[in-house]
Order: structure tokens, then C-alpha cells, then sequence
């Protein structure tokens, strides 16, 4: 079926079987890096996007339930050259070992900061559950969550 | 003892418990081959200057490992991949370090097999060891190169000249040359020497400090950097046809039917493996589980 797409401000119109999971058409016909397949069951977190502001996964959200959705993934939030105030925080805590968590991390977290500008430490790690980091960057992480959403450090926490 | 008449497996040395203390007299290629580029799972390339550290023992060129171009900005090869553990950072220390340039003069190339030499895999943390210490020394005779070269040039003595850390050789009297200008009167397709005068660790300018990693901007903005992010023209995708799980093989495996869902290209079969190729990624997920549903069997 022919479907339209709002991908990060822009519409794209593509053709694909409705069932194909929202992860499939960002990588392969829209090209986009950023989600990553990493478990297709839900349960890594590595796909993650916005879709409407909220964070979903990506590798398991069919494209007949996005038609009309403002979807948004890290590609979206800025480039080398110019990084989103959550993209520089990653880059200040240097907060990736081999980094294929880390676009799906920023979504996740993004999607808390739209939500609530002065979030909780708490709030942080239990909106955070959802999304594994296999090489245990998961402080450095938090970290940059904290820095980006201005709450002190917790060295050592 | 040659090594060749070690035939010890790994199990039969902890099932005896014992010691084992091995040597060899005798410079067997398969010895030595086993010290370069090698790492976990399989010897690098032959060795061809057994006296040199690390990769150079395969790879002994100084272009294999640096050039310098007329700005004076310097390209270094490794062929170790970054994976996350920070090599590509941690070589680009290493080569700007004993070139003596700013980090930011010197470019780093990563495992591409038609520019870099062969170090074999990436893993069992030989990167250092191999190419850390095959970049220290190639870098090293760089710049002793260069440093006879601006000696020639002033007709003073090497010892006499000191580098400025910003792309300059420094004569006594003042007098000053860039890496650019001695490089392009210099060919770097001369084998490296084992005994070359090295950096004073008290006068390091980037090693021992903390650079931010190469490879983390890329993986904070989508940029494309892992293997999946490869994309080539006219690119089929595949997915093998397994039974559900480990030990299982399906049974009665409808291919006619997979064969004629959307994207399917082809079915590849060869005795009892078979593979769907499809346009698109999911379209062969899509035809693979449709395969899956068929009963399955228990192989033996």
C-alpha cells in the first residue's frame, strides 16, 4: 500500500506492506542510521523513536499505525555540527562504549525531557528501564540525562 | 622443541593440571607468524622483518602506515577496527605523539582492505601491542627522516634539532621548516628501522591525556558507521531458513509459496540449507516466517 510517513519534520511517501515494522522502513527506505535493530522482540530498547512525542519501539510498531503521526528519530534532534542540548550531553560524558544503544537511549530520554523539563533522578532511571546497554555504559548515560535535564551530577551515585 | 610438535589442546592441558613451559631455538615461520597482527582465532600475514615491533613485522614500509602531504598534515592506516573500544582514538594518540603533530594535523584511516595494511582480526586486545607499537615506530622513523632531511638542509647536526609540536623542525640559530616542505623532497617507501630515537615520555603533548573518542559524534547523530549502515547499490537482502530453534530443521518447507511473496528474488537452496533473498530487509523476515510455520523436526 502506498502510505505517508512524517519522519522528522518531513512527509515521505513510500510503498511497503502495511505490517512492516516502522524500524524497517526508517533504515532501508528512508536511509535513516539512527534506530537500530537490536532484538526485535521489545526488549533492548536499540529502535527506539518518537512517535507523537511518546518513546516506542520501533522494531515492533506497524507503519498502518503511524499515517498521521509526527514521528522523530535522533536524526532529528541534530547533527555532528550542531547536536541537540541531549546529543552534547552524551558527547560531554562521552556516554557510548561501542554506541549501537545510544541513538535508542537519546529517544528515550528525549521523550522524558519533552515531557518534563526538571525530571526526578527517579524519574530518569524508571523511565529508562526499558532500554539496555549490553557494554554497561548505563552511568555515563545517566549522567548525560542528568546533565541535559540540569540536575546536579551524583558523582559515584 | 618446534612449536609444530605442540599438539596440546587447551582442555588436555587442564585436564592434566600441569606446566607447561615451551620454547623455541628455531625461527619457524609458524612461530613467528603466530607474534604478528594474529590475536584470538588465526595467525596475520607472513612475517618478512622478524626485528621489528608489532605489525611492522608484516608490513615493514613506512607508507604503509604514514604519509604526509605538502600542508604538512599527516595520514596514518591501521588495519584494526574500531569497535567501541576506543582504538582509533587511542592509535591517533599514539601516531600524533611520535610524529610530534597536533592531533588535529593527523588523520586516521581504519581496517579498509584497500588501504590498510592486513593486521588480521580485531580482537584480544593485540591492537596496542601490534599496531599501537607498529604506528609508535613507524612514526618515530618519520619523523628521524624528516629531522635528517632539515639537517641536510641547514647542514648542522640531527641532534641539534628539536620539533615544536605544531608541524615545525627548529634549528639552534632559528631558523624554522614545516613537516610539508620536508616531506614532499622525502619518499616514505623505506622500511622502518627497530632502533629509532622515541618521544621523551616526560615531554608528552597527547599521549597520557584523555581526547574526546573519534568515533562518538557518528554514533550520537545517525551518522552511518556500523557494518548494517552499509548500503550498496542494488543491495538484495537474505535471511537463512533455520527450523524455530537450536537442533531443529523444518519439514515439508513450503518454497513455492516463499518464492512468490512480495520482494522475494530468489531462494537460494544447496543440499539441506536454504536462504530467501528478498528487495527489502523485512520482506525477507516476512517470507522466512512464513517458511517457519511448517512443522519442524528434531536433527540428531
Amino acid at each position: 500500500m502506498t502510505i505517508t510517513l512524517h519522519v522528522n519534520g518531513r512527509d515521505h511517501t513510500l510503498e511497503a506492506d502495511p505490517s512492516t515494522p516502522l524500524l524497517y522502513v526508517l533504515r532501508g527506505d528512508l536511509e535513516l542510521n539512527g534506530a537500530k535493530y537490536g532484538c526485535g522482540l521489545g526488549q533492548c530498547g536499540a529502535c527506539t523513536v518518537q512517535v507523537d512525542g511518546r518513546a516506542v519501539f520501533s522494531c515492533l510498531t506497524p507503519i498502518a499505525a503511524l499515517e498521521g503521526r509526527q514521528i522523530r528519530t535522533v536524526e532529528g534532534l541534530g547533527t555532528v555540527d550542531q547536536p541537540s542540548r541531549l546529543q552534547a550531553a552524551f558527547l560531554t560524558e562521552q556516554a557510548a562504549q561501542c554506541g549501537y544503544c545510544v541513538a535508542g537511549m537519546i529517544m528515550r530520554a528525549q521523550a522524558l525531557l519533552d515531557e518534563k523539563q526538571h525530571p526526578t533522578e527517579a524519574d530518569i532511571r524508571s523511565h529508562m528501564d526499558a532500554n539496555l546497554c549490553r557494554c554497561g555504559t548505563h552511568m555515563r548515560i545517566l549522567r548525560a540525562i542528568r546533565r541535559a535535564a540540569g540536575l546536579p551530577s551524583t558523582e559515584g551515585f | 622443541m618446534r612449536s609444530e610438535s605442540l599438539s596440546w589442546s587447551r582442555r588436555d592441558l587442564l585436564t592434566a593440571g600441569g606446566l607447561v613451559v615451551a620454547f623455541s631455538c628455531l625461527s619457524s615461520s609458524r612461530a613467528l607468524s603466530q607474534l604478528a597482527g594474529g590475536g584470538e582465532g588465526g595467525a596475520g600475514p607472513k612475517v618478512v622483518a622478524p626485528d621489528l615491533p608489532g605489525s611492522l613485522r608484516s608490513f615493514p614500509l613506512l607508507d604503509a602506515w604514514i604519509r604526509i602531504d605538502p600542508e604538512g598534515r599527516a595520514t596514518v592506516f591501521t588495519g584494526k577496527a574500531e569497535l567501541g573500544q576506543g582504538i582509533v582514538t587511542a592509535l591517533w594518540q599514539v601516531a600524533a605523539e611520535e610524529l610530534d603533530l597536533p592531533a588535529a594535523r593527523v588523520e586516521i584511516v581504519t581496517a579498509d582492505s584497500a588501504r590498510t595494511p592486513d593486521e588480521g582480526v580485531t580482537s584480544g586486545s593485540h591492537s596496542m601491542q601490534d599496531s599501537g607499537t607498529a604506528i609508535a615506530n613507524a612514526a618515530a622513523n618519520v619523523r628521524m627522516l624528516l629531522v635528517a632531511k632539515a639537517a641536510k638542509l641547514w647542514e648542522i647536526e640531527t641532534v641539534q634539532i628539536t620539533t615544536d609540536g605544531l608541524g615545525t623542525f627548529v634549528a639552534p640559530d632559528g631558523r624554522r621548516v614545516d613537516y610539508g616542505t620536508l616531506a614532499s623532497k622525502l619518499s616514505l617507501h623505506v622500511s622502518a628501522i627497530e632502533d629509532v630515537p622515541r618521544r621523551d615520555p616526560n615531554r608528552y603533548r597527547t599521549m597520557g591525556r584523555s581526547l574526546p573518542r573519534r568515533d562518538i559524534p557518528a554514533k550520537l547523530t545517525g551518522g552511518a558507521i556500523y557494518v548494517q549502515d552499509m548500503r550498496l547499490p542494488g543491495m538484495l537482502h537474505a535471511r537463512v531458513v533455520r527450523g524455530p530453534s537450536v537442533g531443529t530443521a523444518l519439514k515439508e518447507a513450503d518454497f513455492d509459496t516463499a518464492g512468490r511473496m512480495p520482494g522475494v528474488v530468489k531462494i537460494v537452496r544447496n543440499g539441506k540449507f536454504a536462504a530467501i533473498v528478498a528487495r527489502s530487509e523485512w520482506q525477507a523476515i516476512a517470507a522466512l516466517r512464513f517458511l517457519q510455520r511448517r512443522p519442524w523436526y528434531r536433527v540428531e
